[in-house]
């Protein structure tokens, strides 16, 4: 079950090319090309002839073509062409998707067509800023969609999984504020007096004691922003060394996920060293959570349908996430 | 712990009593063994506060507050608070809460609580939980 009337990230920019790409989500196969004049596509992969995928085609002209009995489909998914006889059936056709690209991301909605809201895809403008350097990532996991919100909304794991990267156990000792407002869900933590963490010690320049703070915010289904930093002790959040960890998350199936990952950074942004050590501290740190939630996958599919979680006070952004996306797939039943 | 329930975020429940539940404990349906659930009902003249609990293993307080220009409190660790806004809009710590809202304290985080009206009063509804057994009150998600 999935919320499908909802923009979520199908791919980066970069990898929208002249070539058919093939993305699956939410069960729902999809191609994605661009046409001559750069526009993203997407369209169903799935060809209306006998089912053939699209994506292992070609685009011709802003057309794409199936690579089995050559049926030909415009960007609005209609057939315009079957090679073999000049009449086109009139169930031929393919559904296509609405699209938005922004900052590096193609973002598809996969609902109903006249619900898709361009002003609801969610802010990334860091990635596009020059006032902020990124880095980032892409990895598929193992795992159903809900286990990365979790773990993005209970950051306490970070003194366990991340211990070398961005760890401590100063984390799970301080407590948190969860602000629900309507669907999106907060959750802030504020740990005041503490040293950097491991990873960014070195980029900050950092030595000594200071107010380190992270606050994740989900907009559900698909994308939890991530709002991070150190201060120096008792200034405002604003004056300090500020993060913001963009995910898209994005459901493949019932049991995988894409995970698109941006690192953006408003300090030591010329400083090339840095970047190069964050990707790789950054590629360790998703490492750790795919490990983590794979592992966490496989004990669910063999738990008892009838034993729950066990959750805590720090689960409370959890809890009420758990309750907006509950209420989100019960309002697309009706 | 700190939960701030914009107006329209608390769970909306069917049958009596009437309202939306903001806070209960167990949070989940059917976990633990019922404890206490606090509902809030709106009115045309307001926000009625309706607290149901498990007399054998818990206490309840319940106050209403004028608040002139600033209320201040300190939270025993052991129990659990609830603040309602009935009437206009509060600030406590970087958050403004308007009528309808809700916030909730548990644990150890904070206790002191310093709440401010907007204009110059409000009100609120608070609802201070105690286990009798003396352990901590918590809200269960």
């Amino acid at each position: 079950m999935y919320v499908l009337n909802a923009w979520y990230v199908a791919a980066w920019s970069s990898e929208v090319t002249r070539e058919p790409a093939r993305r699956v989500i939410c069960e729902i196969p999809v191609v994605l090309y661009r046409t001559q004049a750069g526009a993203a596509i997407a369209l169903e992969d799935r060809c209306a002839h006998r089912g053939y995928p699209l994506s292992p085609g070609r685009v011709v002209g802003d057309d794409i073509e199936c690579g089995y009995h050559g049926f030909t489909f415009n960007c609005s998914g209609e057939c315009v062409r079957v090679p073999a006889q000049d009449i086109i059936p009139k169930q031929a056709f393919v559904r296509s998707f609405p699209l938005v690209e922004k900052d590096g991301w193609v973002w598809i909605w996969t609902g109903q067509k006249e619900l898709a809201d361009v002003s609801k895809v969610p802010d990334t403008h860091w990635m596009s800023d020059p006032e902020w350097v990124t880095v980032t990532h892409s990895i598929p996991f193992a795992c159903r969609a809900e286990l990365i919100h979790d773990n993005l909304l209970d950051l306490t794991h970070e003194s366990f999984i991340h211990k070398s990267t961005v760890g401590d156990d100063y984390i799970y000792k301080h407590g948190i504020t969860v602000e629900v407002d309507g669907d999106v869900v907060s959750a802030d933590r504020l740990m005041p007096g503490v040293v950097a963490p491991p990873l960014y010690a070195r980029t900050m320049a950092t030595e000594g004691l200071y107010d380190r703070f992270h606050c994740t915010v989900f907009y559900p289904p698909g994308y939890l922003l991530l709002h991070s930093g150190i201060t120096a002790q008792g200034r405002p959040r604003e004056e300090g060394y500020l993060i913001k960890v963009l995910n898209g998350i994005t459901p493949i199936d019932a049991h995988n996920s894409w995970y698109y990952y941006a690192f953006s950074r408003n300090f030591g942004t010329d400083q090339h060293w840095a970047t190069e050590e964050l990707i790789t501290g950054l590629a360790t740190v998703l490492e750790e959570d795919k490990a983590a939630l794979e592992w966490q996958e496989i004990g669910l599919q063999s738990r008892p349908y009838d034993v729950r979680d066990s959750l805590i006070a720090q689960d409370a952004g959890v809890a009420k996430a758990r309750k907006v996306m509950e209420r989100l797939l019960a309002a697309e039943k009706q | 712990m700190q939960l701030i329930l914009r107006q329209p975020a608390a769970t909306q429940t069917g049958g009596e009593p009437a309202g939306v539940v903001v806070a209960a404990s167990p949070d989940t349906f059917g976990r633990e063994q019922w404890q206490w659930d606090v509902r809030v009902i709106e009115a045309p003249d307001g926000y009625t506060v309706v607290v149901s609990h498990n007399p054998d293993s818990i206490a309840v307080a319940e106050d209403r507050i004028e608040i002139g220009t600033a209320y201040e409190a300190t939270r025993d660790t052991c129990e659990l608070w609830l603040a309602v806004v009935v009437d206009r809009a509060v600030n406590h710590g970087g958050f403004r809460l308007e009528a309808g809202d809700v916030a909730v304290w548990e644990g150890d985080d904070p206790t002191r609580l310093n709440i401010r009206a907007v204009a110059d009063s409000a009100s609120m509804h608070v609802v201070r939980i105690r286990r009798r057994d003396g352990k901590a009150a918590r809200w269960v998600p």
